[in-house]
C-alpha cells in the first residue's frame, strides 16, 4: 500500500521520471545509479520510489565527534527520501552537505549529479559523475551516468528542444533527441 | 486519580441508590463485584510531595512552599490590590477570607488535588464557589500572574454577591446564576486589558461577521470558539460601561439577584433587551474596526497561504520552522483531536512525514505546545521538539537521516522549556526555561548536556535568536509590563537593550547579513513586521495588517518568511517572500504615506515613535465611538499605573469631550546596559515595589483539617419501608484527605429497622492513592426459594434480607500518566435471611478477595467515545479461604481496545475481551444488550457489553469472550437551537457496529464456528450439564446522541453472518461508547 502511494506520487511529480529515466538500466547491471548500498539488485524501475530497507550499520567505535557525524548510508537514503517527495533541492542540499564533509564518498557525488542533472544543473552534473567515477572508476553505474549526460551534451541544441524538466520525462533509454554528431 | 475516585464513587453510588434497588428488589448490587470491575482512566500523576505554608493577609489566606515565599508575597500584594479596586467597585466586603493556592509551575497546578479532574495546559487558574479556593499557577509571567490572580478574585467576589457566602451555594439553585457571558465578561473586564492578540481575535470576528449572537452565547459557551466568548463579553462589558456608566457593572450582579432573567435584568440596567445590545454593541464594534481597512492590508494579500486544501480546514499549524532548502516546514499541527509535530510541504502544507506518530502511547505525556517549541537545526537533519515526560519538559532530537529519536535532553533545574533556535553550528540549542517560576534564557551544549543559565531577571524572558555568526542571541525581554528587545553577547556575557518602545517588541529573528534584525511589535495595537539596522539605529515598518502576524520564520538564506496570522476563526500559516533591503525602506516609506494619505499630517509620526496611544489608524470615529475609544484608551498599559485594575479607573468620571488626552507616550529608550540580566540578580530597583509588607505577614505550615464539601438528605416511603438517606463529603482545604459517608436507616413496622453506612477514606496527598471503606449494607429482595405463606389471612410471597459487611483497601500506584498498578484487598461477610413474614437463616459466608490489575491507557476522548489510541487491562484475582464456608474462586480478565481514526472524527473501535471466574464458587457474568453506565438492571455488575441484538443477560456463565468492532461517524457538530428555549447538541453521530460474543461454563463445549443461526433456538443458561456453546453474532447501526450526557439509540439484529437475520432489536442507553 504504501509503495503504491508513493509510486503514485512520483507519478504524479513529474520531475521524478528523470531519476527513474537515469537509473533504467539492464537488469544484469549490478549496481544502480542511485548509490545507495541497498539498493542493489532491486527493480531498477521502482527501485527509486521505493523506501530502501535500512541495514544495521557495522559496529566500529567512534570518537564523539564523529558519532555527530552522519553516515553516508544514512545522507544517500535521506536524500532519496526527499527526492521521493519531489524536493529536489533538499536533496542536493543534504548530499552538498554530506560531500564537502567527506569528499571521497563517490555515491555521495554521483547521486548529486543526479539531483544537479534534474535541477538543470548540466555542468555540476558533468563535474559530479565525473568526480564519481574517478573515486570509484569501475563502478558502471557511474560511468554510465556519465556517458549519457555526456552524450545529451554533444547532441545539437535547437530550438525544439525541451526544457529540462520536460527532458527528464523521455525516456532516456530511446533518446527523443538526436544525438548529433 | 480517576480510577480511585470511580471506584469509591461507584460504591457511594450504590448505596445513594439502595432505595432504587429497595424498591424493585431485583438483585443485589454486590460489593464485591463492584470491586471486581476494573476502571480505565488516565493518571493525574502527583510526582512531587508538597510542603505547605499558609500566610494570611488582611483579606486573604495564601497557601504556597516555603521556598516560593517571594512569589506568594508577590501575589498578595496584586490581590490585595485587586482586593480593594473590586470592593470599591462593588461595594462588597468578603464574607470570608479565601484560601488562595499558589503554584510555582503549571505542571504543579496539573498535580492538585482540589479538583480530580485533569487541568489542561489552557485553563490558567480556577475558583470554585464551595468553600471560595482559588488555585493559581504561576506561568513565568508576573502580568499574566497578576491578571489571573485577580480575574478569579472577581469570580470570589461574584460568588459572595450572589450567594452570601460558601455555605449558602449548596442550597442556591445553580440555574439561577447569571449567564456565563456576564460572569466571565465581568472577570476579564475586571482584570485585565484586551491584549493584541485579544484583540486580534475580536477584529477578526467583526469583520468576518463571525461574532457569536448574545442570545445563543450561553447555551454554545464551550462548543465552539471559546476564546472569542471570552472576548466578546469582555468588550461587552467594556461597552456597558463605556456607554452607560462603570456604575453599571457594579450593579449587575445585584440586580440579578432580583431579577433571574438576562432580557429582565438588562433592561432594568441599561433599557435595552439582549437582542438590542447585541446590535449596538456589534454596530460600534463594526464602525471602530472595518475603517482599518483603509490603511491596512490582508495577509493574504501580501503573502501566499500554505494549507488551503479543503482536508487542510480542521489542521491548525503553529511554530513553522525552515528545512534546509526551504521546501518542508516543520510544525505543531493539531486538528482538535490529535496534536504532533509533522513535516509539511512548503508550496501546499500537505503533510510528508509525521515524526510523533505513536508517541503519545510511548514515554512522553504530550507535546508541549508553545512559542518555538520545535525547531530545525541548520545541519538539516536534526528536529528538536519538546515534550512533557513526568513532572518536567524535555527536548527531544529527532535524527532525520535515521528516522529515530537520537537523544532526549532533560535537565532537572528546568520544569518549563519553550523557544528552541539552534546556533548556526547546530550543536547549541538557546531556549527559555522555566526553573522555580522565573523564565530565562538558557543555552544548552548538545553533545556535553551542559546548560548554561544567561538570564536572570523576574520578569519573562522569551524568543531567543541567535545571530548568524552564533556569537550573539538576540531575545524579548519583558520590564515594566512591556517586551523589548535586547541582545545578548556570548563572549562578554552581557545584554544590552536594542529595541525599546512602548509596544512589545517580539520574535526578534536576524538576516543572514547579521546587521538587522526582522520582529514583531504591537505598534498601533496590531502586530506587525519591523527591520531594525543595527548600524543605522533605525526602524523600519514592513506592513501593515488587519489581522496581525505572530511566530514568523525566516527561512535559511533569508528570502523567505513564515508567519501565522488569525483569520475567519483560526490561525494559518503564509508564506511571504522577504524584500530586499531598498525594497524594506521603499515599503516602510509607502506605508507611512499611507496612513499620512488617510489621516492627514498628525498621523504621520514615525513609527519609532510609538503610536500606542493614537488608535489604531487615527481613522474617524463617531460620538459613540470617540466615548468607547476614551474607554478602550483605559485599556492602554500607558495609561495606566502597572498595576492598577481598571474597575478602580472606571468607577473615576470618565473624561469629557474634547478633554486633553492621556499624556504623550514616553519617548523610545535609548540602548543601555542592563541592570538584573546576571544570573540571580536581584531584580531593577522600583520595578516591581512591594506596598502591602507580604514579608511580615504571618505564616504557619498547612495543618490538614476537614471541612464539609457536600451534605445530600433523601427520604422514601414504598411498601411499608421507610428509607431516610444522608451523604456527606469531607476534605481538607488542598483536597489530600477526603471522607465520604453515607447512611441509609431503613424502618418498617414488620421487620427489624435496619442501618446501612458506608464510610470510606482516600489519600491523595502521595503518588500512591490510598482508599479504604468500611460497610454494612443490607438490601431485601423478595425469596429466591418463591415460597408462599399465609400471612394475616393472605397468601405473600417472602422477603429475604441480605447484609453484606466488611471492608475495602485499595492502592493505586501510577506508573506515569498512561499507566498504573491496582492493588486491592476486600474482605466481605454476607448473611442472608427471610425475614418476613417468618424469620430464617438462608445462609452466609465470608469473601477474602486479593486483586491485582495492570492498565494501560492512552486514548483521547471525544464526546461520544474514545477517537484514538488504545487502552487494556489484565487483572487476576483470588479468594483466601480461611475457614470452611469461606468463597473460594479465582479471577482473570483482560480488556483491550484499540480506536484507529479514519477521519477528523469518524473513529474504527475494536475492542477483545474476555472473563473468566474458576473454582468451586465462580461467578456467573452475563451477556447480552447494549453497555450501560447505569446498575438499572439486575447483575449489572456482572455484565460484559455490549452485545446488541439480544435480551439483556440473555447468556450466562462463568466465562465470557466478546469481540466488537464499531464504526463511528459524525453527523452533526454543534447546533444551537432557538426553540423550546435555546440549548445546543454538540454532537451527533452515527454508528454501524458488529458483537460477537458467547458465555459458557466449565465443561461446555465451545464452538467458534460457524456462528449461531438466530433462526435456531438459543442454548444459554446454566443448565448443569455441559453443553455445546456457538458464539453470537449481530451487527446494526445507531444513532448517538450527546445532549447533556451521550444517548444511545440502536438497532441490531442476530446474523450468523452467513445470511440469516433476525428482526431488529431496539435498544437505548446512555453512556459513551465502549
Amino acid at each position: 500500500m504504501r509503495s503504491c502511494r508513493l509510486v503514485i506520487a512520483a507519478l504524479l511529480t513529474g520531475g521524478l521520471w528523470g531519476c527513474l529515466e537515469v537509473v533504467r538500466r539492464p537488469a544484469d547491471r549490478a549496481a544502480p545509479a542511485w548509490s545507495a548500498p541497498q539498493a542493489a539488485g532491486r527493480d531498477t524501475l521502482t527501485a527509486p520510489v521505493l523506501p530502501l530497507k535500512r541495514q544495521p550499520a557495522a559496529k566500529k567505535s567512534k570518537t564523539e565527534g564523529e558519532r555527530s557525524q552522519p553516515g553516508i548510508r544514512q545522507v544517500n537514503e535521506y536524500a532519496l527520501w526527499c527526492v521521493e517527495n519531489g524536493m529536489w533541492k533538499e536533496a542536493r542540499l543534504h548530499l552538498e552537505q554530506a560531500a564537502s564533509r567527506d569528499s571521497q564518498a563517490a555515491s555521495l557525488h554521483n547521486n548529486l549529479g543526479i539531483v544537479y542533472e534534474h535541477l538543470g544543473l548540466e555542468e555540476e552534473a558533468t563535474a559530479a559523475y565525473r568526480r564519481a567515477q574517478a573515486l570509484r572508476p569501475g563502478q558502471e553505474a557511474y560511468r554510465s551516468n556519465l556517458q549519457r549526460l555526456e552524450n545529451r551534451h554533444r547532441a545539437p541544441r535547437d530550438s525544439l528542444a525541451p526544457p529540462p524538466e520536460a527532458q527528464d520525462s523521455t525516456d532516456q533509454a530511446h533518446p527523443a533527441l538526436p544525438t548529433g554528431e | 486519580m480517576q480510577s480511585n475516585a470511580k471506584r469509591s464513587s461507584a460504591l457511594l453510588g450504590a448505596l445513594a441508590l439502595s432505595w432504587i434497588g429497595w424498591a424493585t428488589p431485583l438483585a443485589a448490587q454486590d460489593i464485591l463485584t463492584l470491586q471486581l470491575q476494573q476502571g480505565f482512566g488516565q493518571n493525574k500523576v502527583r510526582y512531587k510531595d508538597f510542603k505547605w505554608i499558609v500566610m494570611e493577609s488582611e483579606h486573604l489566606q495564601i497557601y504556597h512552599e516555603s521556598e516560593f515565599a517571594p512569589l506568594a508575597e508577590r501575589a498578595v500584594q496584586y490581590l490585595e490590590e485587586g482586593y480593594g479596586h473590586i470592593s470599591a467597585v462593588l461595594r462588597h466586603e468578603l464574607s470570608s477570607k479565601p484560601p488562595i493556592v499558589i503554584f510555582k509551575s503549571h505542571y504543579e497546578f496539573e498535580q492538585t488535588n482540589i479538583v480530580q479532574d485533569f487541568l489542561p495546559p489552557g485553563v490558567a487558574g480556577f475558583a470554585e464557589p464551595l468553600r471560595y479556593r482559588m488555585v493559581i499557577p504561576f506561568n513565568g509571567d508576573l502580568d499574566d500572574f497578576r491578571n489571573v490572580l485577580v480575574h478569579e478574585l472577581m469570580h470570589i467576589f461574584q460568588y459572595d454577591v450572589l450567594y452570601k457566602g460558601p455555605i449558602k451555594r449548596l442550597s442556591s439553585n445553580p440555574l439561577s446564576s447569571p449567564p456565563t457571558w456576564i460572569m466571565e465578561g465581568l472577570a476579564e473586564y475586571a482584570t485585565q486589558e484586551m491584549n493584541t492578540i485579544d484583540e486580534m481575535v475580536l477584529r477578526d470576528a467583526v469583520l468576518t461577521d463571525a461574532l457569536i449572537p448574545l442570545k445563543v452565547m450561553d447555551a454554545a459557551w464551550g462548543t465552539g470558539n471559546v476564546f472569542l466568548g471570552y472576548k466578546q463579553s469582555h468588550s461587552l462589558m467594556s461597552y456597558i460601561a463605556a456607554n452607560y456608566g462603570p456604575e453599571k457593572i457594579s450593579r449587575i450582579l445585584r440586580v440579578w439577584d432580583s431579577q433571574n432573567d438576562t432580557d429582565k435584568l438588562l433592561e432594568r440596567l441599561i433599557d435595552l433587551d439582549m437582542d438590542e445590545l447585541d446590535e449596538r454593541w456589534s454596530a460600534q464594534l463594526r464602525k471602530q474596526y472595518w475603517p482599518l481597512l483603509q490603511t491596512r492590508d490582508y495577509v493574504s494579500e501580501l503573502a501566499h497561504k500554505i494549507a488551503r486544501r479543503p482536508e487542510d480546514q480542521y489542521q491548525h499549524y503553529s511554530n513553522p520552522r525552515w528545512s534546509l532548502s526551504g521546501d518542508m516546514l516543520a510544525v505543531l499541527s493539531s486538528d482538535g483531536v490529535e496534536e504532533h509535530v509533522d513535516i509539511i510541504r512548503l508550496d501546499d502544507g500537505s503533510l510528508v512525514e509525521r515524526i510523533t506518530t505513536h508517541m503519545r502511547a510511548a514515554d512522553y505525556d504530550m507535546l508541549t505546545f508553545g512559542s518555538g517549541t520545535v525547531a530545525w537545526a541548520p545541519d538539516g537533519h536534526t528536529i528538536a521538539f519538546v515534550a512533557k515526560k513526568g513532572p518536567r519538559d524535555a527536548v527531544l532530537l529527532w535524527d532525520l537521516y535515521d528516522k529515530r529519536l537520537k537523544a532526549t535532553l532533560d535537565f532537572e533545574e528546568l520544569e518549563v522549556i519553550e523557544s528552541l533556535d539552534w546556533a548556526p553550528d547546530s550543536r547549541r540549542l538557546a531556549l527559555v526555561g522555566s526553573s522555580n517560576g522565573q523564565s530565562d534564557i538558557y543555552v544548552i551544549d548538545v553533545a556535553s548536556r551542559q546548560l548554561r543559565q544567561l538570564t536572570g531577571t523576574p520578569q519573562r524572558d522569551d524568543y531567543p535568536s541567535w545571530s548568524p555568526d552564533g556569537t550573539r542571541i538576540a531575545f524579548s525581554a519583558k520590564q515594566k509590563g512591556q517586551f523589548d528587545i535586547k541582545v545578548y553577547d556570548l563572549e562578554t556575557d552581557r545584554a544590552q537593550a536594542l529595541i525599546s518602545s512602548p509596544a512589545d517588541d517580539l520574535w526578534p529573528l536576524w538576516l543572514p547579513e547579521g546587521n538587522k534584525l526582522l520582529f514583531v511589535s504591537t505598534r498601533e495595537r496590531i502586530n506587525d513586521l519591523f527591520v531594525y539596522h543595527l548600524e543605522e539605529q533605525q526602524e523600519y515598518r514592513l506592513t501593515r495588517t488587519i489581522s496581525g502576524i505572530m511566530t514568523p520564520a525566516l527561512s535559511p538564506d533569508g528570502k523567505q518568511l513564515v508567519l501565522a496570522t488569525y483569520y475567519r476563526g483560526r490561525p494559518e500559516l503564509y508564506r511571504m517572500d522577504m524584500p530586499s533591503w531598498p525594497e524594506v525602506k521603499k515599503r516602510s516609506s509607502e506605508l507611512a504615506a499611507r496612513v499620512e494619505d488617510r489621516s492627514g499630517p498628525t498621523a504621520t509620526l514615525p513609527d519609532s515613535a510609538a503610536l500606542a496611544s493614537t488608535p489604531p489608524d487615527s481613522t474617524a470615529l463617531s460620538p459613540a465611538g470617540a466615548v468607547l475609544d476614551r474607554a478602550m484608551a483605559l485599556l492602554d498599559p500607558q495609561a495606566r499605573s502597572p498595576h492598577a485594575v481598571k474597575l478602580a479607573e472606571i468607577s473615576q468620571p470618565l473624561a469629557a469631550p474634547g478633554e486633553a488626552p492621556p499624556p504623550a507616550p514616553e519617548a523610545p529608550r535609548a540602548a543601555l546596559p542592563l541592570a538584573g540580566d546576571e544570573p540571580g540578580q536581584a531584580p531593577p530597583a522600583g520595578e516591581e515595589a512591594d506596598t502591602t509588607g507580604a514579608h511580615n505577614l504571618p505564616r504557619h505550615p498547612y495543618t490538614p483539617k476537614l471541612e464539609f464539601d457536600g451534605i445530600a438528605l433523601q427520604m422514601g416511603y414504598f411498601g411499608g419501608f421507610f428509607s431516610s438517606i444522608a451523604q456527606l463529603s469531607m476534605s481538607d482545604l488542598l483536597g489530600n484527605h477526603s471522607l465520604a459517608l453515607s447512611t441509609d436507616y431503613v424502618a418498617s413496622q414488620e421487620i427489624d429497622n435496619d442501618f446501612n453506612f458506608a464510610l470510606s477514606y482516600t489519600y491523595y496527598g502521595k503518588r500512591p492513592t490510598y482508599n479504604m471503606a468500611l460497610f454494612n449494607w443490607n438490601q431485601f429482595f423478595n425469596d429466591r426459594q418463591d415460597r408462599i405463606f399465609l400471612y394475616r389471612g393472605q397468601w405473600v410471597r417472602g422477603i429475604e434480607r441480605s447484609r453484606q459487611s466488611g471492608l475495602l483497601a485499595n492502592i493505586s500506584y501510577p506508573l506515569d500518566i498512561y499507566r498504573r498498578l491496582d492493588l486491592s484487598y476486600t474482605f466481605v461477610d454476607e448473611q442472608s435471611q427471610l425475614v418476613w413474614p417468618v424469620r430464617e437463616a438462608i445462609e452466609g459466608f465470608a469473601t477474602h478477595l486479593f486483586r491485582a490489575a495492570y492498565v494501560h491507557d492512552s486514548i483521547s476522548y471525544g464526546l461520544l467515545g474514545p477517537t484514538t489510541g488504545r487502552r487494556y487491562f489484565f487483572s487476576v484475582g483470588r479468594t483466601l479461604a480461611l475457614v470452611e464456608g469461606d468463597r473460594s474462586f479465582s479471577h482473570l480478565e483482560g480488556d483491550y481496545r484499540h480506536y484507529l481514526r479514519l477521519g477528523r472524527w469518524s473513529v474504527l473501535g475494536l475492542r477483545a475481551s474476555g472473563v473468566s471466574s474458576l473454582g468451586r464458587d465462580g461467578l456467573q457474568y452475563n451477556l447480552g444488550g447494549p453497555a450501560w453506565f447505569l446498575p438499572f438492571y439486575s447483575g449489572f455488575n456482572l455484565n460484559m457489553g455490549p452485545l446488541r441484538g439480544y435480551r439483556f443477560t440473555e447468556f450466562l456463565g462463568s466465562r465470557v469472550l466478546l469481540l466488537n468492532t464499531e464504526v463511528r461517524v459524525p453527523f452533526i457538530r454543534n447546533i444551537t437551537f432557538g426553540w423550546p428555549g435555546t440549548f445546543a447538541i454538540p454532537a451527533v453521530d452515527g454508528s454501524f457496529f458488529m458483537d460477537i460474543g458467547t458465555a459458557w461454563n466449565e465443561g461446555d463445549e465451545l464452538d467458534l464456528w460457524p456462528l449461531h443461526n438466530p433462526h435456531e433456538p438459543l442454548v444459554s443458561g446454566p443448565s448443569g450439564e455441559p453443553q455445546a456453546q456457538q458464539l453470537h453474532g449481530s451487527v446494526g447501526f445507531g444513532l448517538l446522541v450527546y445532549f447533556i450526557l451521550p444517548l444511545n439509540f440502536e438497532f441490531a439484529k442476530q446474523t450468523d453472518l452467513r445470511g440469516n437475520y433476525s428482526d431488529y432489536e431496539f435498544h437505548f442507553s446512555f453512556g459513551k461508547s465502549f
